[in-house]
């Protein structure tokens, strides 16, 4: 048995040599091989067409054909542009090379993203929970941690009760609740409740020296740890515990963060648990495509990690502000290995408004970045190719921010200054350029269409481009350079308004490529030469409106009306009116820290006011919960809760966070991707957030130009 | 003073052999006379002479055993009217003698002709007439600008030079080879006979073929023509191969019939002996002194290698140029002539990226003119580049010479190239009254300019018979033709041995080495030459190809007539994607041979029957056509510019080329670019191609990524 172990990898090991060797000659003759354009055309043609057929196939060697045939398509784009447009030679000037360099490295940088990202997803890997040993005298001790520095009890609360929920031997759980805001009402909350209040004398290395800090007074195991917002359902220990026992290298098993709340493009846009939102690709693909590589990394919440390997590379490490994925990668590093069971066990709210939002990501790619820089992935010893392609690609994917930046501005660089940033003609550029396209978005679209559709990375990169290019150059530069920044949440939108701050370089793109667009289309209808060429830009101007657009339109911010955020969820439940014994059978509609939606049971009749109990998921639980009514109709009967009491408290927890499979069934109802489908979306939101934009715009220039008629209009708009 | 000095016909400057004083012996022969139009000593447009003195020259060379008894030259001038007459006059200077000035005049503006007698003691073998003009239009007090447009005079070039010529009876000597059977002063063809014993033997032929390689390459451009007689010697210079003797001898002798004839008579008791002297001859191994050579010794050198000959420059370094130059490396005056270089680059010369090589010219030019002033780069007359002479800043002292890197397009390179570089000087003319001396105007090139090729495999695409026409290919590989056989029918015909010979004439011209290695065998015996490249002269009267040569060529020739064989429609598919529009030549190709009424000479190229890699060039005529005119035509620049692809059709009108037959490749690529060349010949096999791979590449990746997976995670149980 361990013999065959040992054999299989080194099998592998030349397996893959041996096929990449035997590929070479094939591959090198369709990626170089000069066409004429007609032939370009025809190939180009054919191939999507096969591409078309092929992703009607479910089979997984399908889907690996056609990221073969997406990756040639694109290197042969690739090869055709280095070897033959680029703008050298004395009908040429400086500029016209610099902005050509700036377009090809960009280029070549979304064809690695591709590639790495091919082989990060090639075989998600679908690791199921292992079952624990029937005899719970052989399961591990575990420490619960929560870290949290100044969340407020009431966000932290949930966490703490659901953690006491777990299903683990009472003698082999511990709670550890590590407030790096060392406040009173923390500790007496703990006390109550019979959990760990733990606290250090000063807050070196946020968070990362926070849990160094714990694991110093500990002695657990394994630990578990939960940023302060993330509840745990109870089944977490049992899903992921097993993994852990079942082979003593894995140093972590990590499970995907949920959100039960809109971030700020599913709120803004209005597409919650429509389209998969941003971190859904990663959660529920990338992770698992680089469990496969053994290079599922620690994402600093909802993960179990063995106390050993963390002892070994000197607890958590503190030289970045992506602790968790440095902390991994070092794990990794040293031989350790790591799992990713792709169920969530947690859930948390989303990011609160497109600002902290945007403050979060420019964190993780602060971080990333410096990672890149401390312990690069491609020189560090003791990784396996798989791990340095998954974790570089993990890192370079937050470069994007100035890539992104050319892409939107590169047409305007032949429509508004003339340059020749390609030297070639329009149609052979339209001819190679189209399968590397099409082909990249239909692969992609089968690879991660559950997971992400179409044309939606685009969208959120763009929003994200201008803030993380800063921040991730710097870092690259030198790692020292920046600072730390919490992510906060809890916060509420309390009007529609534009985020002028985050929106305003966008203002600025999107009047720039309208300019263009402008000087595109009298370019078109004046010159004779080079129609085609103009007509290409013109085409890739309005593509990257529509993106600008829609960025625009996440930057417009929708009011968020309700203040609890309610889980639309359908639980058993027992309705009785204060006082009396009949009871109804009922389900919840949906269920929120604040009151209850319930299917209004036949002949119930309810005055608004009226005292109310209700008993969720009465099979697990008696504890009766009080409410009053507060609507009532239309077969749904509205709850608000009155004031709870600990084990009230419990009780809702348990029924909203704690099933095992409370959040198991949210991706069903989803759309899957169809590409031209999600074209057509993101087109409409482009077109929603430029008008919104041209709108606002208008009417500052009226208050610029005549402030009292626009005050006027500004009151009867309601909001300015 | 401006002083306008024009190179004209920089190719008459040739190697002429101005030697030992003349015997003034009287002929009995008749003075010959000849009318040279300048147009014909490479005059190709009226000398144009400009500005306040403007001077340009003629180059004439003579033959060194003609002497000239009366010259006379014929003018045909026009000039400016508008000039001040009393300051402006034509000179004609006669090896820098003035033999003529006269002032010019209003009335004769327009254009006059002017007969000047020269005096016949000035024209020795070279000669340079030179013609001044001096010219003013401004009046007392006034500035005159020495590049007025109004300063102009052009001599026609059909300006005639008569000259009468009287044959020196010389004694015949083998001292001046090769002349007097070929001389240099000549700028036509040479024809020159050779005279076989009758019936010969065909080692007799291979003698001769190798005399006549070596004659070809001394008249180089020219072409050469070899009539061939058998036993007696026609008037006039002859080259005569006879068996007897005792020893392989050369001698010069007087023609018999032909007092002014000389004969180059090459005698051997054996065939054998025969060869063996045209080798030593070709080699220049003979120790010529006297009238008579003997053969003593003879040791062939070692086979030679591809490209070896001194012809073709080493390649696989950069090639310094100034070892072609033609002219002067340094010019002056307001309108400098060219500096030239002309080189050749072997016919497969195939380039593997987008460019043919670059040229490092390192020039100085003064400073003195206009900042506008230039140097323009032209390849084979193809604009190629310039640069700004004052790009290098102000007023610095000029000592260092500055570089102009040229690109040069694979598509303008050809076997035979010329490469000049002209500079522009301009004046400022703003300052009229400026004194200005044309003189301080100089550039130059440095020696240390190179060529560089680019990235480059040896390789042609067959069939392509402009190969042979520009660079003898693929014979001229190697120079010594140790990879050639030339297959005659068993009798051949006086016309027959002529084409092989005027052929092997031809390719001596490119290889300019002895082709001490042909081998002339008969048409039986082609299995014995199954591993060379093959020249095939055979009438379709008279021989008969064996059928695998028949089948291998476009064109069939039978006693019969001809007959095409046209492309299957797959084929003429597949050309058509190779963009050769077989239909089209086969159409042209059709008709050609319909109005020949039977009487056709061919060339035809397809590759080697025997041996892959090996051309055969079958030179083939019907009905009474002269195969000699279709070897003819490989020697005329009119007439062979338009022998191409796999087969030329020569009638009495006209000659033409078709890129028709099967096609094959001679030399090597570099694997990787034979695939993508293979490839781009069949774009339609790429998505095949792509989708196989992908889908081969993802059975395969699919094992072993499930393989990968299982042992990722914890086993069952």
């Amino acid at each position: 048995m361990t013999a065959s172990q040992h054999r299989r990898p080194r099998l592998l090991d030349l397996s893959w040599p041996i096929l990449i060797g035997l590929s070479a000659v094939p591959a090198y003759v369709v990626v170089t091989t000069p066409l004429t354009l007609e032939w370009q055309a025809l190939c180009g043609l054919l191939m999507i067409a096969a591409a078309l057929i092929a992703r009607r196939f479910e089979r997984r060697s399908v889907l690996i054909g056609l990221m073969v045939l997406s990756l040639l398509a694109s290197s042969r784009y690739l090869y055709w542009r280095i070897t033959q447009t680029l703008p050298i030679g004395p009908q040429f000037d400086a500029w016209d090379l610099f902005l050509a360099t700036g377009l090809l490295i960009a280029e070549i940088y979304a064809y690695l993203i591709l590639l790495f990202g091919f082989i990060q997803t090639a075989w998600p890997l679908g690791r199921k929970p292992v079952p624990l040993p029937d005899d719970p005298a052989l399961w591990p001790t575990v420490d619960v941690f929560i870290p949290t520095y100044n969340e407020p009890l009431k966000v932290v609360r949930p966490t703490i009760l659901a953690a006491l929920a777990l299903d683990w031997p009472r003698d082999k759980l511990r709670i550890y609740v590590l407030d790096d805001g060392r406040r009173e009402e923390f500790r007496a909350f703990c006390e109550r409740v019979g959990v760990t209040h733990v606290t250090r004398p000063d807050n070196k290395h946020a968070k990362a020296g926070n849990i160094n800090a714990a694991l110093k007074k500990t002695s657990g195991e394994l630990i578990a740890i939960f940023d302060c917002d993330h509840v745990p359902t109870r089944s977490f220990l049992q899903f992921t515990v097993g993994t852990m026992l079942a082979d003593p290298k894995v140093s972590l098993v990590q499970t995907p963060h949920h959100f039960f709340s809109p971030d700020p493009f599913e709120r803004n846009l209005n597409t919650f648990r429509k389209v998969p939102n941003e971190g859904e690709l990663f959660y529920g693909l990338i992770q698992d495509g680089n469990d496969f590589w053994d290079a599922s990394f620690f994402c600093g919440s909802c993960a179990v990690l063995r106390r050993t390997a963390l002892e070994e590379i000197g607890g958590i490490a503190t030289e970045t502000v992506t602790e968790d994925a440095h902390t991994s990668l070092r794990m990794h590093a040293r031989g350790w290995k790591s799992a990713y069971i792709a169920i969530p066990q947690a859930a948390g709210l989303a990011t609160e408004s497109l600002s902290a939002h945007v403050g979060q990501r420019i964190r993780w790619a602060r971080g990333m970045a410096q990672i890149f820089r401390i312990d690069n992935p491609f020189l560090m010893k003791g990784l396996k190719w798989g791990q340095r392609i998954c974790y570089a690609n993990a890192m370079m994917h937050f470069f994007y921010g100035l890539p992104r930046l050319i892409f939107l501005t590169s047409p305007l660089g032949y429509l508004l200054l003339g340059a020749d940033i390609i030297a070639a003609q329009g149609w052979m550029v339209l001819a190679h350029a189209a399968p590397h396209v099409v082909l990249g978005t239909l692969t992609n679209s089968r690879v991660q269409g559950r997971f992400r559709h179409s044309f939606w990375s685009e969208a959120y990169e763009t929003v994200l481009a201008m803030f993380i290019l800063w921040p991730t150059l710097l870092a690259f530069i030198n790692p020292k350079l920046g600072k730390f920044n919490v992510t906060a949440k809890g916060g509420i939108v309390d009007r529609d308004y534009f985020d002028k701050d985050i929106a305003k370089p966008y203002y600025f793109l999107f009047l720039l490529n309208v300019l263009g667009l402008i000087v595109g289309a009298v370019r078109f209808f004046t010159e004779t030469e080079h129609a085609d060429t103009v007509l290409l830009n013109v085409g890739w101007t309005i593509y990257n409106l529509l993106i600008i657009g829609c960025a625009l339109a996440v930057a417009s911010e929708q009011r968020q009306v309700r203040r609890a955020v309610r889980v639309r969820v359908r639980l058993p439940a027992l309705l009785r009116r204060r006082g009396s014994t009949a009871v109804y059978p009922v389900d919840t509609l949906d269920v929120s820290d604040a009151g209850v939606a319930l299917s209004l049971p036949e002949g119930f009749a309810a005055e608004p006011g009226a005292p109310m109990q209700v008993v969720l998921i009465p099979q697990r639980s008696d504890v009766w919960l009080d409410g009053r009514v507060r609507r009532v109709g239309h077969g749904l009967l509205a709850l608000e809760w009155d004031e709870m009491n600990l084990e009230q408290q419990m009780s809702m927890v348990n029924a909203l966070y704690g099933r095992a499979d409370a959040w198991l069934k949210w991706r069903d109802a989803r759309a899957v991707d169809r590409p031209l489908l999600a074209l057509r979306d993101v087109a409409r939101f482009g077109v929603l957030g430029g008008y919104k934009f041209l709108r606002w715009l208008v009417q500052e220039l009226r208050r610029v130009v005549s402030p009292r008629r626009a005050a006027a209009a500004g009151a009867a708009g309601g909001h300015g | 003073m401006i002083k306008l000095s024009k190179v004209l016909a920089s190719g008459l400057i040739g190697a002429c052999l101005a030697g030992a004083p003349p015997l003034w012996a009287q002929s009995s022969a008749a003075e010959r006379r000849v009318e040279l139009r300048f147009r014909d000593l490479g005059i190709d447009y009226p000398i144009r002479l400009r500005t306040v003195f403007g001077q340009a020259s003629l180059p004439l060379n003579l033959r060194a055993n003609e002497l000239v008894t009366a010259a006379e030259l014929e003018l045909r001038i026009a000039h400016s009217p508008s000039l001040r007459f009393d300051l402006s006059h034509l000179s004609v200077a006669v090896n820098d003698q003035i033999v003529w000035t006269r002032p010019l005049d209003a009335a004769g503006a327009s254009g006059k002709v002017v007969k000047i007698p020269l005096d016949p003691l000035l024209l020795v073998s070279r000669n340079q007439i030179r013609f001044d003009l001096v010219a003013h239009y401004a009046r007392e007090g006034e500035c005159e600008d020495p590049t007025h447009s109004t300063l102009w005079a052009d001599i026609s070039n059909d300006s005639v030079l008569r000259l009468t010529l009287r044959t020196l009876d010389l004694p015949p000597t083998l001292e001046k080879l090769p002349a007097p059977w070929f001389d240099a002063a000549e700028r036509e063809r040479l024809r020159l006979s050779f005279v076989l014993p009758p019936d010969p033997g065909l080692q007799t032929v291979r003698a001769a073929g190798i005399v006549a390689a070596w004659f070809g390459a001394q008249a180089d451009y020219r072409g050469a023509d070899f009539p061939v007689h058998f036993g007696l010697a026609p008037a006039g210079h002859a080259v005569l191969f006879q068996l007897g003797g005792t020893e392989p001898q050369l001698r010069a002798i007087r023609n018999p019939g032909d007092v002014d004839g000389r004969l180059l008579v090459f005698s051997a008791p054996d065939e054998a002996g025969l060869v063996e002297l045209a080798q030593a001859f070709a080699l220049g191994h003979l120790v010529m002194r006297g009238d008579a050579a003997s053969l003593t010794r003879l040791e062939l050198p070692p086979p030679q290698r591809a490209w070896a000959s001194p012809r073709w420059p080493l390649l696989d370094q950069p090639i310094p140029l100034d070892a072609f130059r033609l002219g002067p490396s340094t010019v002056s005056g307001l309108a400098p002539g060219p500096i030239t270089y002309e080189f050749t680059l072997p016919p497969d010369l195939y380039f593997l990226g987008r460019s043919g090589g670059w040229v490092d010219l390192h020039y100085r030019a003064s400073r003195a003119g206009n900042p506008k002033s230039s140097l323009n780069v032209l390849l084979n007359g193809q604009y190629l580049g310039s640069t700004l002479l004052d790009a290098g800043g102000a007023q610095r002292a000029e000592t260092d010479s500055r570089a102009l890197e040229v690109e040069l397009p694979p598509q303008h390179l050809r076997g035979r190239n010329r490469l000049v570089a002209q500079f522009e000087f301009t004046r400022d003319t703003a300052k009229a009254c400026e004194d200005f001396r044309a003189d301080t105007l100089q550039g130059g090139i440095d020696p240390r300019s190179r060529l560089k090729l680019a990235r480059h495999a040896h390789y042609a695409e067959m069939p392509a018979l402009e190969k042979l026409v520009n660079g003898g290919f693929p014979y001229a590989k190697f120079a010594d033709l140790s990879q050639t056989a030339v297959l005659l029918p068993e009798r051949p015909s006086a016309a027959d041995i002529s084409a092989a010979l005027i052929v092997l004439g031809h390719i001596g011209r490119w290889t300019q080495e002895a082709a001490t290695r042909v081998e002339v065998l008969g048409l039986a015996q082609v299995e014995d030459a199954a591993d060379k490249d093959l020249l095939l002269i055979a009438p379709a009267e008279v021989a008969t190809l064996p059928t695998a040569f028949d089948e291998a060529g476009v064109l069939r020739l039978g006693a019969d007539g001809a007959e095409l064989r046209t492309a299957s429609s797959l084929a003429a598919l597949q050309a058509r994607i190779e963009g050769r529009p077989l239909r089209d030549a086969e159409k042209v190709a059709a008709r050609v041979l319909v109005q020949s009424r039977g009487a056709l000479g061919t060339l035809q190229q397809f590759e080697s029957p025997l041996k892959r890699k090996r051309s055969v060039v079958a030179l083939r005529t019907t009905g009474d056509f002269d195969p000699r005119a279709v070897a003819l035509a490989l020697t005329e620049p009119g007439r062979s510019q338009f022998i191409e692809g796999g087969l030329a059709l020569v009638t009495a009108d006209q000659v033409s080329g078709y890129r028709l037959g099967a096609r094959y490749g001679v030399g090597r690529l570099p694997w990787w670019y034979a695939l993508t060349r293979w490839m781009q010949h069949h774009p339609y096999l790429v998505v095949p191609l792509a989708i196989a791979f992908a889908w081969l590449f993802a059975l395969v990746a699919q094992r072993l990524l499930r393989r990968h997976a299982a042992s990722r995670l914890p086993k069952a149980g």
